[in-house]
């Protein structure tokens, strides 16, 4: 089978786009196409409020500066997730605590946020891992019952649906990315949903450098909201094929027993499918390991990568600048077996765009994975 | 020359949106232009001083000095990354008074930001700096304000349009500036992760603004930010509880402190103090 195009070009826009750039490139001081972002946006996420900022990491450093949430206070967050969002909460001046993920979602469970909750405990982030909702209804519960806020990093999530709503309602606030890979970019950029005015003043005021505020010059340039204008236009339409496209690879991958892809999301969820996961079982695959299947399917020409070090693993979490700026040391040896299992032997993903390619694509990767598996297991036996 | 439609129509087929070639070229044209070190684009002139700032990694229990009457950045992005900003007064010429800035010096202080980069007086706190061992970060609000003198200072950051540059006079000073601003890359072989030694945030500029910044630079584009510079000792920012959470402190600082700068803003130290 000849290897199909799995390398969707990327980010999509329509060449129409450049007379509004140019509006907003001759009118660099409005708000124009800001504001427009901004209400769009929010309406997206059934939220009251979006505040255009300059990207995600910021996004969830102004929404715990606007908590005043800071030195000596600890958020929690799972192990398995980008770096920006520790850095963030490092930025702010907080302490991160890691909590447990779920296995077979990767997202960080309430249980788990249960049971490293201290007196210091002021948030818990919950990262939308690959556009997947986190249960946001038992993290919601924990938050409520020790009273504490539930945050949303919805970095990779743009356009995902909770229980019927726009993931960005719920919770104090949510934090979106618009990175070049994400599913709704500007090159760089981010946003903040949030119901409460309090919380958007006060972002607002930080935002514009208004008097008694704490200002941070980290704000969205008005170029960059008529681009994400122009990608809210087409987000219907991606989101529906890739989800399409993830639901037929799973149906493939289905009677394969050494990979797997995650649950489907309930009924009245919306996955914002940014990553699609593709687990794989060492356990099944006969002494293949998790990183020698990966790097086989790389090879036929399947953008499969293996997934994320568990952020614990990063030596400068505990340097001493980190140190200092905190008043504390992070502890890098959490009790998170499932992060570390599925981290080392587990978790792959595809490409941000391969869910945008098209049926034959699916097939091939499908395909792929049981050729890998044979020729690997053939090495391998061969060469014992 | 290329005109800014020319340059976004190109962003927008490259579809290249960040730290892409736009970004990169125009860093090297802006350091040829000023005959300068290093020059980064990041995503606004408050980043570009964060970066910096922490790439001295300044924190809790650090001190830096700023003007009485400064861009407000200045001051505020000291708060930000946690350590406390200590005003000095100004001369008739709204620049730093060296002598009010030496009764600022303590064992704490780490740096002092000044917003002139007029060879007087980067020469006379350069030679401040050095006598205290603390670096001399300048803060300018547009590329035209930069002159020679200002490669005496540890970085330089210059203003643009929803945009801002720094320019690294030390190499430690590029290197940390350029892992703060993205997550901790180092500057060689970009694309790896490595996260060993800095963990850095996102303060990464879009291919759009760097070709809002390249058309300025390769036209001699007049522009202006609309800083402007403002009393900020008494910002009711430094005396809130969130402030000394952050600092461990809170300033108390009335304008009749700062007679100098009361001078230039009013005339006099104003009545209602
Ligand atoms: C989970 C998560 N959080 C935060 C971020 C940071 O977003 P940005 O790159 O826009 O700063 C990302 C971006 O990749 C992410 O994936």
């Amino acid at each position: 089978m000849a290897v199909p195009n799995i390398d969707h070009r990327w980010p999509e826009y329509r060449d129409s786009l450049i007379d509004s750039i140019m509006d907003a490139a001759e009118n660099l001081e409005g708000r124009k196409y800001r504001d427009e972002f901004e209400r769009r946006f929010a309406q997206l996420n059934s939220a009251k409020h979006a505040i255009a900022c300059a990207n995600g990491t910021v996004a969830i450093e102004l929404i715990l500066r606007g908590l005043e949430i800071g030195r000596g206070d600890e958020v929690i967050l799972p192990p398995y997730t980008f770096i920006a969002s520790i850095s963030a909460i490092v930025f702010a001046g907080a302490t991160p605590v890691f909590a447990d993920i779920h296995p077979e979602t990767y997202c960080i469970t309430a249980k788990s946020v249960e049971s490293v909750i201290t007196s210091k405990t002021k948030a818990i982030l919950a990262v939308q891992l690959g556009g997947r909702p986190c249960d946001m209804e038992e993290l919601s519960k924990v938050a409520e019952k020790h009273g504490i806020y539930l945050i949303s990093d919805a970095a990779q999530a743009v356009a995902g649906v909770y229980r019927g709503k726009g993931i960005g309602s719920y919770g104090i606030a949510a934090s979106f990315s618009f990175q070049n890979s994400k599913n709704l970019t500007s090159g760089e950029g981010g946003a903040i949903t949030t119901n409460c005015d309090k919380l958007n003043e006060k972002i607002r005021g930080m935002l514009s450098f208004k008097e008694g505020h704490i200002g941070i010059d980290d704000n969205l340039s008005e170029i960059q909201a008529a681009v994400l204008l122009g990608g809210l236009d087409l987000i219907p339409e991606q989101l529906k094929k890739r989800t399409k496209n993830a639901k037929y690879l799973a149906k493939l991958l289905e009677p394969i027993p050494y990979v797997s892809a995650m649950p489907l999301v309930e009924e009245n969820d919306t996955h914002a499918r940014h990553l699609f996961f593709i687990r794989i079982h060492e356990d099944k695959l006969g002494g293949i390991t998790r990183d020698e299947f990966t790097a086989a399917m790389l090879k036929k020409g399947v953008p499969l990568v293996t997934g994320y070090f568990p952020l614990y693993d990063f030596p400068c979490l505990t340097n001493n600048y980190v140190t200092k700026s905190l008043g504390n040391t992070i502890n890098c040896k959490p009790e998170t077996p499932v992060c570390e299992y599925i981290s080392r032997h587990e978790a792959s993903w595809l490409s941000p765009t391969a869910m945008l390619c098209e049926k034959d694509a699916m097939e091939y990767i499908a395909k792929a994975a049981c050729e890998v598996y044979e020729e690997l297991s053939k090495s391998k036996g061969g060469a014992e | 020359m290329n005109c800014i439609r020319t340059k976004l129509e190109n962003v927008l087929r490259d579809r290249w949106g960040t730290i892409g070639p736009l970004s990169v070229s125009t860093g090297e044209a802006i350091a040829k232009k000023l005959k300068a070190n290093p020059a980064l684009l990041l995503h606004s002139a408050g980043a570009a001083l964060e970066s910096t700032l922490r790439s001295l990694e300044l924190s809790f229990g650090d001190e830096v000095i700023c003007a009485a009457v400064s861009y407000p950045a200045d001051s505020m992005t000291c708060a930000a990354v946690g350590c406390v900003p200590v005003f000095c007064d100004v001369d008739k010429d709204r620049k730093i008074s060296v002598s009010s800035a030496e009764s600022c010096v303590t064992d704490k202080t780490k740096a002092i930001i000044s917003d002139s980069a007029d060879e007087k007086s980067v020469e006379t706190l350069r030679a401040f700096a050095d006598k205290h061992n603390i670096k001399l970060v300048l803060n300018l609000k547009s590329i035209y304000e930069y002159t020679p003198a200002c490669v005496d200072c540890y970085a330089c950051v210059i203003a643009f349009p929803s945009s801002g540059v720094a320019v690294a006079n030390e190499f430690e000073a590029y290197e940390g500036i350029f892992a703060y601003h993205n997550c901790g890359r180092p500057i060689i072989n970009e694309a790896t992760l490595v996260f060993d030694k800095i963990l850095g945030g996102d303060m990464r500029i879009s291919e759009w603004q760097a070709a809002i910044i390249a058309d300025i630079v390769e036209n001699d584009k007049e522009y202006c930010c609309g800083i402007e510079q403002k009393f900020m000792a008494d910002s009711e920012a430094f005396s809130s509880d969130y402030f000394e959470k952050q600092t461990g402190r809170k300033l108390n600082y009335e304008k009749s402190d700062f007679p100098g700068a009361c001078a230039v803003l009013w005339g006099d130290i104003p009545a209602f103090c």
